[in-house]
């Protein structure tokens, strides 16, 4: 990755937390899809992050990867606004091993920990993953190569590149 | 493009417009790259148009120039359910009462999350929907949506246009009666001397308590 190492030791220490995820991607013909993501982990020594989504739900996601593999992923503390995103390619998608879904777990209690800071219960906070999970608990894990690093908090600095 | 062939109606899932869960819109460069930025709100304007504010996302709005599409996460504040909407850009507008009707809630988002010096709408960009449906399966709990944020605009504009004081008091109770459904409502105020209530006006008191 070539932010500098606090952005991305910062980047790291967020995705850690309890986040909103988001992967855009488009097909083809350049129509846009978004999916809500969980258990991101991001690598800076590997210049990649891996995010998780239910296949059910991000299956137009999952069909525009295999057309075109670039990838944006947004994510934002919902308490603070800070944000990030990342665009890069999808390398991999594979089913999510047990890592990965352990890593979606601990991501769920945390997101509800911190929308419980801007007035969400926790029941409400939970309808929003058991929602995707109705009709599908598959869980796929895509790797993104990271070619940029943008800053998305809201203000006049938004959207610089870091 | 009728209404009716979206899964789900705009209208029925009104509180989706009311800005209380930020929405993530996707845009696409003509490259094919994607781009993912927060809306704090999307305005519903009929069946098949929404409109969103322009500020500060300016990767989207270059995209959209080049490339007319764009997807919106939507979700009820109320149930939590999700729903993804395609657009297409149509038009943006720099004045009138669609721009002014933005700009009001817009303010009232920004004053809300202390961000009231960040936010400028710079224009109102209307969109055709193109296609509404849940995120996953079938909708849960559809019932038809009040709008409370088209209730509440209706309610002020009223009362912005009343001309003097008893006016605006009359109309300010039968109206929320009226709109909202609140058949017994006064208004109090402190006396000269601070200490003590009077009532200035009432609705729907078979006495009407005035004094």
């Amino acid at each position: 990755m070539d932010a500098p190492d606090t952005v991305v030791a910062e980047l790291e220490r967020l995705a850690a937390s309890g986040i909103a995820v988001i992967v855009g991607t488009c097909d083809g013909n350049c129509v846009p899809e978004l999916s809500r993501a969980w258990g991101v982990r991001v690598s800076g020594s590997e210049g990649a992050l891996d995010v998780c989504i239910y296949a059910r739900q991000g299956r137009r996601t999952l069909a525009n990867l295999a057309e075109n593999s670039q990838a944006t992923v947004t994510i934002v503390s919902p308490s603070t606004y800070r944000s990030f995103q990342i665009k890069g390619h999808a390398v991999r998608t594979a089913a999510a091993d047990q890592e990965d879904a352990k890593r979606v777990d601990d991501h769920k209690r945390a997101f509800v920990e911190e929308v419980a800071l801007v007035g969400l219960s926790g029941e409400k906070a939970a309808l929003l993953y058991q929602s995707e999970m109705e009709d599908s608990t598959d869980l796929m894990t895509i790797r993104i190569r990271v070619d940029a690093l943008f800053d998305q908090t809201p203000g006049p600095g938004a959207g610089a590149r870091l | 493009m009728s209404a009716e062939l979206f899964p789900v109606r705009l209208q029925d899932i009104a509180s989706c417009f009311e800005g209380v869960v930020p929405s993530p819109i996707c845009t696409c460069s003509t490259d094919g790259m994607p781009n993912v930025t927060y809306l704090s709100i999307v305005h519903l304007i009929d069946a098949t148009h929404v409109a969103l504010s322009v500020q500060f996302f300016n990767k989207t709005r270059r995209n959209i120039m080049d490339n007319p599409r764009a997807q919106v996460l939507l979700v009820a504040p109320d149930t939590m359910n999700q729903y993804r909407i395609d657009l297409a850009f149509e038009r943006t507008e720099i004045s009138g009462s669609l721009f002014e009707r933005v700009r009001s809630r817009l303010d009232a988002i920004a004053s809300q999350s202390g961000m009231k010096d960040i936010f400028r709408l710079r224009g109102v960009d209307v969109y055709q929907v193109l296609d509404c449906r849940p995120l996953v399966g079938d909708v849960r709990d559809r019932r038809p949506g009040q709008d409370a944020m088209t209730a509440i605009a209706d309610y002020t504009m009223q009362l912005t246009a009343c001309r003097d004081l008893d006016s605006l008091l009359t109309t300010a109770l039968e109206q929320l009666n009226t709109g909202f459904g609140y058949g017994h409502s006064f208004v109090m105020v402190r006396d000269e001397t601070g200490q003590r209530l009077y009532t200035l006006t009432s609705h729907g008191f078979a006495a009407s308590g005035v004094g």
